[in-house]
């Protein structure tokens, strides 16, 4: 199939999680018609499974480096990709689960690709969130669902609600302040279970989730009580799942008000 | 290489591969023409083992920093037709 000359295109897509599983027909394409990929995967193998669709595949991985400032990378992945779509080429940004989840560059190589006038798009993948509701069996829809970056949790006062979900991205980070390390160790996760101890009883469940990026893998599923959470193992791919801690708080006047709406209209 | 990778793409993909038994494990890997101890690994389903046969090391993956008050899109919430970044002065 013919693909339209090139005059500087971006497009971030997602490739899921697991390899092979993931992938939608739509971001297949969008690698295929590209004329150069970059790549932020999770796994070396998904990166050449990456290589397998498109013979210009780029890594971002070496713009990471223990000890250099997270967001330096992530304005260098932008500056990689924006530099291409400048030069006129079709650019394609592949990005792991759900390019816009979670992720710095993507949304902003797509502001500024935007702002210089290219065309710019995201197209949604499979995240690690929407894993972790088929995997552990949650609905967000039941109780509700919050989620939050685990450092930015730490340093802000937020006002969580413990009768609802609450999620936990980058646990195995938490606490990093710096920005330039990759993993933080128990006395940080001391830290952050005060703060939680602040809403939660320290026996209550957790869950440690990874979902699988292989698909010869398992998915990790571990509860533990709260309080075991700095001693837990916990690596960069991990999230943590809090489950409801409390009954929800019946609202007597919102609830006789509509009561009152529904005696007063007729019925149909 | 690209019969492994072929490989895991089909397990990814295929219903019964995906959460199949160890004997269809088995028979998939037989069937594809890899080496024997990748075959072994996978199987045994090591990643570890694997990435080490595939020269593979772990990468980095984390895609954020912690934004705050001082961010530049802290204030941006995406409006009809709006740019990020544009929102601001
Ligand atoms: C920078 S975010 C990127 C998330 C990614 N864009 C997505 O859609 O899943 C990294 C965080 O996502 C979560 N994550 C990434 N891979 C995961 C996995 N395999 N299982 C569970 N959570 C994962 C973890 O909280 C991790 O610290």
């Amino acid at each position: 199939m013919s693909t339209p000359p090139s005059t500087g295109s971006l497009a971030c897509v997602g490739i899921g999680i697991t390899l092979g599983s993931h992938i939608s027909p739509l971001a297949r394409s969008y690698i295929e018609q590209a004329d150069v990929v970059f790549a932020g995967v999770a796994d070396g193998v998904v990166e050449l499974w990456l290589q397998r669709m498109h013979p210009d595949v780029r890594s971002l991985q070496p713009l990471y480096a223990h000890g250099k400032e997270r967001g330096q990378t992530y304005r260098e992945m932008v500056d990689v990709m924006l530099a291409e779509v400048r030069a006129g080429k079709r650019v394609c940004g592949v990005f792991y689960g759900h390019p816009g989840v979670f992720a710095q560059a993507p949304h902003k190589a797509i502001e500024q690709a935007r702002l210089e006038g290219f065309p710019a798009r995201m197209e949604p993948g499979i995240s690690s969130e929407d894993c972790l509701y088929a995997d552990v069996g949650i609905d967000p829809g039941t109780r509700g669902c919050q989620h939050y970056e685990a450092t930015q949790f730490m340093m802000y006062r937020r006002n969580i609600d413990p009768s609802a979900w609450l999620i936990l991205w980058q646990i195995g980070l938490a606490g990093d302040l710096t920005t330039r390390r990759f993993a933080t160790g128990s006395a940080y996760r001391e830290v952050l279970l005060d703060v939680l101890a602040r809403d939660y009883p320290l026996d209550h469940e957790v869950i440690v989730y990874r979902a699988a990026a292989l698909p010869i893998e398992s998915p990790r599923i571990e509860r533990m009580p709260l309080s075991q959470l700095p001693q837990a193992d916990l690596t960069m791919s991990d999230t943590l799942a809090i489950p409801p801690a409390r009954r929800m708080e019946i609202d007597q006047e919102v609830r006789a008000r509509l009561a009152q709406l529904d005696e007063s209209l007729p019925t149909v | 290489m690209s019969h492994i990778v072929e490989l895991l793409e089909k397990l990814g993909s295929d219903a019964t591969l995906r959460h199949g038994s160890a004997e269809e494990l088995a028979q998939a890997v037989a069937k594809a023409q890899i080496d024997a101890a990748v075959g072994a690994a996978i199987i045994a389903r090591s990643t570890t083992t694997l990435h080490t046969l595939l020269r593979q090391e772990p990468l980095f993956h984390v895609q954020m920093a912690p934004l705050g008050e001082e961010s530049e899109n802290y204030d941006f919430i995406p409006k009809e037709g709006a740019v990020p970044g544009r929102e601001l002065k």
